[in-house]
């Protein structure tokens, strides 16, 4: 079909519609990024574009293939003075985009902190949207522990009230904070986050009034913060986590003994039975029903089964998890040597190098040894000596 | 690579040349973005409630619920309000998301869905039916014909009464019938997917020798 630009400027509001659809964006930008870096393990300003636009356009799966991947460089800025030396040859092949795309290249724009901080709330809340929790919460992590020099941003502390409720929808309690942050600036994010924190407490206490309650009195902060989905969410899941605790009291016991023991408060459930067994084959709960010969008795739930038959389908699971997570160490640690020898490579680290060669008592003293985890690839002092 | 255009024929054709039901949504995700033009200049309804029928129920068969839920919002809501079949799947959406087992069958079964789509319709009921033996395979150790039956979508009375070729359906799986005690004891089913063997082990060595690296 042709294009008349005359013609179109009679269809000016139609025109518009179109070119702000933000869905038929998605996939050329994806495209071009894997374009680009196919291992995208290079975090450019289109992976922020275009997370934001999967976001806008309520197409989640879309941006999942970008995000899955880790993010291991940055362009290279001017202050990066050794690698600006080194001009990369534009028309050979390089081992990692890293090498080729800077802040010069003109293929990124210059991506700023806050941009990178917005990449890894806004992938959180596609994982959110997804209801992979885990690597929703490895996201956030990733943001709320980003080094801070006075104060926490604001997109830290939205980042902190999403990561206290995915804490708790994936864990059914709020995880250790990350070793990274510090314990002031984890201050500043309690003190600020309060509601969350007491919600998360009536959540962990296992009382549900007391969660009911404080769930209505933060109504309008859940609203504002646009959290409300999450809190809903941390509320339906208190009933799948009542069962869970009581697998780690009892091995086994009967669904009226159950019903005693974690009585649904919510009234959402009039079959137990069958809500026992919808967590069960949802994998949320790990354990086994049975029915009794006897119509009287009640189903026996068992939990921890393991020894069971099942627990061979489990065994298969994590096998195939593990070789799963074996290809991506392996792309990781690929992009781990890489950093490294940028590292070593650097300015200051071999001026760190230098000091501590003067000091007696070994070349690497007080510095890391950078070169050795490449398996094999070590450093030697005199190559050292030659660069400077 | 260019698209053909997106017709009821095309559909069909999609329908036909997809292998597995990941071909089928990576085909037809690849027609949105036309689907969305076309919704915008106010083209084909029919054309495009059967698209985004379509796309809908590939969702479903790679299990990508929370995706297939906001495929329901990223329809035109023009298009939706005036739609019984699209208002059809999302009534199914919410059962399936509920996994209110008795009604995701009765939907499949009884819910007027146009001719075209019958194929995928019928494709999902029997893909949801083995996922379901096999979920319920690993959550019972005893259970009776019954509640089995009503899992699956079949006759909970007759199955009561022990009718035999009930029975047969779950002893075909490798379930032990206890006419005794009236109770079925299942044995776990693999998924039917699974990875094979041979290239777990390998891969384990794999993670052993990076973990040995590292």
């Amino acid at each position: 079909m042709g294009f008349d630009p005359v013609q179109v400027r009679y269809a000016g509001s139609e025109w518009r519609e179109l070119v702000e659809l933000p869905f038929l964006a998605i996939q050329p930008i994806r495209e071009a990024i894997f374009r680009l870096d196919p291992s995208c393990s290079l975090f450019t300003s289109s992976h922020l574009l275009l997370v934001k636009l999967c976001l806008h356009a309520r197409a989640y799966r879309h941006a999942l293939p970008i995000l899955n991947k880790p993010i291991c460089h940055f362009p290279a800025g001017p202050e990066q003075n050794q690698l600006e030396n080194q001009q990369p040859t534009l028309r050979t092949r390089h081992e990692s985009s890293a090498q080729v795309v800077r802040n010069s290249s003109g293929l990124s724009a210059k991506v700023t902190y806050r941009e990178h901080l917005e990449y890894f709330l806004n992938g959180a809340m596609i994982y959110m949207v997804v209801k992979q929790w885990k690597k929703a919460l490895h996201f956030l992590t990733i943001v709320i522990s980003s080094p801070v020099i006075n104060s926490v941003s604001m997109v830290m502390v939205e980042a902190y009230k999403k990561w206290i409720l995915v804490s708790l929808l994936d864990n059914g309690k709020l995880v250790q904070t990350p070793a990274a942050i510090s314990s002031h600036t984890i201050k500043i994010y309690r003190s600020i986050t309060k509601p969350y924190v007491t919600l998360a407490g009536a959540f962990e206490s296992g009382d549900f009034s007391r969660l009911e309650a404080e769930v209505e009195i933060a109504r309008p902060i859940w609203h504002t913060d646009g959290n409300t989905g999450l809190v809903l969410q941390v509320v339906r899941a208190f009933e799948k986590f009542r069962y869970h605790k009581l697998g780690k009291t009892f091995a086994a016991l009967t669904v009226s003994d159950a019903v005693k023991q974690a009585p649904s408060r919510s009234g959402r459930f009039t079959n137990t039975e069958q809500f026992i067994a919808t967590l069960i084959m949802s994998k949320a709960v790990n354990a086994t029903l049975s029915h009794p010969n006897d119509l009287q008795k009640s189903t026996m739930l068992r939990f921890s089964n393991l020894g069971s038959s099942a627990s061979a389908l489990k065994d298969s699971l994590m096998q195939s998890q593990l070789v799963e997570g074996s290809w991506s160490l392996a792309s990781l640690m690929g992009h781990v040597e890489e950093g490294d020898y940028v590292l070593g490579m650097s300015k200051e680290y071999v001026e760190n190098l230098q000091r501590n060669q003067k000091q007696p008592g070994g070349p690497l003293k007080g510095g890391k040894n950078v070169g050795s985890f490449s398996g094999g690839f070590d450093i030697e002092e005199d190559i050292m000596g030659d660069l400077c | 690579m260019d698209l053909a255009p997106l017709s009821q024929e095309q559909l069909s054709s999609i329908l036909t040349s997809a292998a597995t039901p990941s071909e089928l949504y990576d085909t037809l995700s690849q027609y949105e973005g036309q689907a969305l033009l076309l919704a915008d200049s106010n083209g084909d309804q029919e054309l495009l409630s059967l698209f985004y029928s379509f796309f809908f129920f590939s969702h479903l068969l790679i299990e990508e619920l929370s995706e297939a839920r906001m495929l329901t919002k990223r329809i035109p809501q023009n298009l939706v309000e005036n739609n019984s079949l699209l208002q059809n799947c999302t009534i199914l959406l919410r059962a399936v998301w509920q996994r209110s087992h008795e009604h995701v069958y009765r939907y499949l079964r009884e819910m007027p869905w146009p001719e075209p789509l019958e194929p995928l319709v019928q494709r999902y009921e029997v893909y949801f039916q083995n996922k379901t033996l096999e979920e319920l395979s690993c959550t019972y150790e005893a259970i009776r014909p019954e509640t089995a039956a009503s899992y699956l979508g079949l006759d909970s009375a007759t199955a009561q009464q022990g009718n035999p070729d009930i029975l047969q359906k779950f002893t075909n799986c490798g379930w032990k019938w206890d006419g005794e005690a009236k109770l079925l004891h299942p044995k776990p089913i693999a998924p039917a997917h699974g990875p094979d063997d041979r290239n777990q082990v390998k891969g384990l060595r794999e993670v052993m020798v990076l973990l040995g690296k590292s």
